[in-house]
């Protein structure tokens, strides 16, 4: 008789089959695997299954972009929350939103901090939240709240970021679809698989050799596990090349921050693949990939989302100029964007590409950037570890420089329940990142407003 | 509806509205001088065309301690509806007797201390100022009747009395929400192949 499917996977894998289990079993028991640290799967019921296969179906099909106006079904979805979310009631109310886009308040990084609960629509049932941990790399670690339907949006999502960019291969059914590389001090590992891709694997691995059984272990598990393309920051791809990781996928894609030319170079010439930089925010989901043609502009990836470029009092800029991002739509059920401003700015043009894309391009695109911070003996502490650190504290925003006599200071920007003791154990764990010699001075401070903000800065040369 | 006066009109004249108007309500009756509510009330409705005033309706405008805030708000809109501008508007006088006498002015009344800040505060002016238009199928000139319905709603007092019942909601539902996040931020979340 076969074995059933064991509960701690069900719980995880709600749709979870007996025949996906060889490969969720051959990716956990791997001899090379790394040390597992935590268990996690799509909680994908069949509703949420359905949903997520009705939003790749119009991801393909809805994408008819009409120009710099919000669409009609933008529209029509915000007088929607009018009555579900005391956020949208309060600010969209006595305006005509076709002729008076440009009156609707904008929705900042610390109104999600400060007024979750308007925002969120009281009839929301939180039985289904989760909320899934953020890389911290924009200065504001915000515990965005989401659902487990929309989580699934990512995979016809990244599908499709893949697909325009030139992956051919099918990451559906008895294969491991994708590992997410990460190079970081500590961070959660697990295997899974994903109902949306029929069973497919996944897997999140971390670099540092204290979480594998041996020195070759991750190079032999990546290589084993055969992933149809890698996920991860640009740091942990610059990682994998210097551990002289053989495997090349069929592609990488790189989030978090943003994949400079540089880099992108680096990364290309090493895995010989299509490099897919794919601007994502906990808070909004996949916004924009880079385009084929072009790397250094970006299509909107959702057809459910309004970008635009806005100037600081929430004027809509011209087509091709560059001002602050703004977001609205999505389908976050806890967490309706109406103009929500992202943090990044570029410039918002219309009309079909070269490669094909017809939705709205993203160029001159100012994201986060990738900084890596010293230690005294050379080391390298990746700014997503410091992230980690804060983002485990009451901290609303925070800012990290390293001069260049290797001491840091740490502007934070809390609340009264940020008390000295708290701040005293976050200093000690960034300075045990660093290692000897170097010291973090915690500053009570406000972030500069105005400008881009760079929530990392390292001075040493 | 149809398109009204000049609302900044309105609210200029409201805000230059003589002090007998509200000051000396609830002394009606007594030796001190003051405003005579149904009195009030009845020069109005005739000068629009309408007939007197009944003695029950007198009954109801006849002001007591209790009451002070909410006659004092027909007052006011008595002296809203003598505009010039509006009366050459031929305004309905049958449905500013219904509204003196239905539960609008009490509900009103029961949202704030003194009817004097429909005078003093632009907010409340504009309110009440916009309340006697759409009373009277009237929006204010240069608006549609969708924008001004709207509007409305946004300064309605009733309805942010209302609006503040659920903010206390809300704060309940904030500490709901900051349960699940932190109980769900211990646990696992749903997997995803990229990060943020």
């Amino acid at each position: 008789m076969k074995q059933p499917v064991p509960r701690e996977i069900s719980e995880r894998i709600p749709l979870m089959k007996k025949e996906w289990l060889p490969l969720y079993n051959r990716m956990g028991e791997h001899s090379h695997a790394p040390r597992w640290n935590t268990m996690c799967g799509d909680r994908l019921f069949k509703g949420d299954l359905e949903y997520v296969r009705g939003f790749a179906a119009g991801l393909e099909s809805e994408r008819t972009f009409t120009g710099p106006e919000p669409s009609e079904s933008i529209i029509e979805w915000c007088e929607s929350m009018k009555n579900r979310s005391h956020w949208f009631e309060s600010k969209i109310a006595g305006l005509d939103l076709k002729r008076e886009w440009h009156l609707v308040p904008l929705m900042r990084r610390s109104d999600m901090q400060s007024s979750l609960e308007y925002i969120l629509p009281y009839d929301a049932n939180l039985s289904r939240l989760v909320v899934n941990p953020t890389s911290g790399t924009t200065g504001h670690p915000i515990p965005a709240p989401n659902h487990p339907a929309a989580v699934g949006c990512y995979d016809p999502m990244i599908q499709y970021a893949l697909r325009m960019n030139g992956l051919k291969s099918s990451c559906v059914g008895d294969k491991v679809a994708a590992i997410q590389v990460c190079s970081q001090q500590k961070t959660i590992v697990y295997h899974t698989v994903h109902s949306y891709l029929d069973g497919a694997g996944f897997a999140k691995i971390n670099l540092n050799e204290n979480e594998w059984r041996s020195p070759e272990s991750s190079a032999l598990y990546i290589k084993d596990m055969a992933p149809v393309f890698l996920s991860g920051d640009p740091y942990s791809f610059l990682d994998y090349i210097r551990r002289g990781i053989e495997y090349r996928p069929g592609a990488i894609l790189s989030t978090a921050v943003t994949l400079e030319r540089a880099l992108r170079e680096k990364i290309s010439g090493y895995f010989r693949c299509p490099v897919v930089d794919m601007y994502s925010l906990n808070e909004t989901g996949p916004v924009a990939y880079s385009c084929p043609d072009d790397p250094s502009k970006y299509h909107i990836l959702p057809h459910d989302i309004y970008v635009e470029a806005v100037s600081e009092t929430g004027e809509p800029l011209p087509e091709g100029e560059v001002g602050k991002i703004a977001v609205s739509g999505g389908r976050n059920p806890y967490l309706p964007l109406l103009r929500y401003l992202t943090g990044d700015r570029g410039a918002v043009s219309y009309g079909k590409c070269s490669c094909g894309e017809t939705s709205p391009t993203l160029s001159s695109f100012e994201g986060r950037e990738l900084v890596l911070f010293r230690s005294r003996g050379g080391g390298i502490v990746n700014s997503i570890d410091i992230s980690g650190i804060v983002r485990s504290f009451p901290v609303y925003s925070f800012s990290f420089l390293q001069r260049a006599d290797y001491s840091c200071i740490l502007k934070i920007d809390a609340g009264g329940e940020m008390t000295a003791s708290l701040a005293n154990r976050m200093k000690d764990g960034i300075e045990a990142l660093f290692g000897e010699g170097v010291t973090v001075e915690p500053v009570r401070e406000k972030p500069a407003a105005g400008g881009k903000f760079r929530p990392f800065i390292c001075e040493v040369e | 509806m149809r398109e009204g006066p000049s609302l900044e009109a309105m609210m200029d004249r409201l805000a230059a509205i003589p002090p007998e108007f509200t000051e000396g309500m609830g002394k009606a009756g007594g030796k001190k001088s003051g405003v005579k509510l149904p009195a009030l009330v009845n020069d109005l409705l005739t000068d629009l065309g309408g007939g007197h005033i009944t003695p029950e309706e007198v009954k109801a405008l006849e002001t007591s301690p209790e009451k002070k805030p909410h006659l004092e708000i027909v007052a006011i809109l008595c002296h809203i509806y003598h505009d010039p501008a509006l009366r050459e508007l031929s305004v309905s006088h049958e449905k500013i007797r219904k509204f003196f006498l239905s539960r609008k002015p009490e509900e009103l009344a029961s949202c704030i201390d003194d009817a004097g800040i429909f005078i003093t505060d632009p907010e409340r002016r504009e309110e009440i100022c916009r309340l006697a238009l759409n009373v009277t199928g009237m929006y204010p000139s240069g608006e549609n009747e969708k924008r001004a319905k709207e509007r409305l709603a946004t300064l309605d007092s009733v309805e942010r009395e209302k609006i503040l019942d659920k903010t206390r909601e809300a704060q309940k539902r904030a500490r709901e929400i900051r349960e699940a996040m932190l109980r769900k931020e211990a646990e696992e979340a749903a997997s995803k192949m990229s990060r943020e």
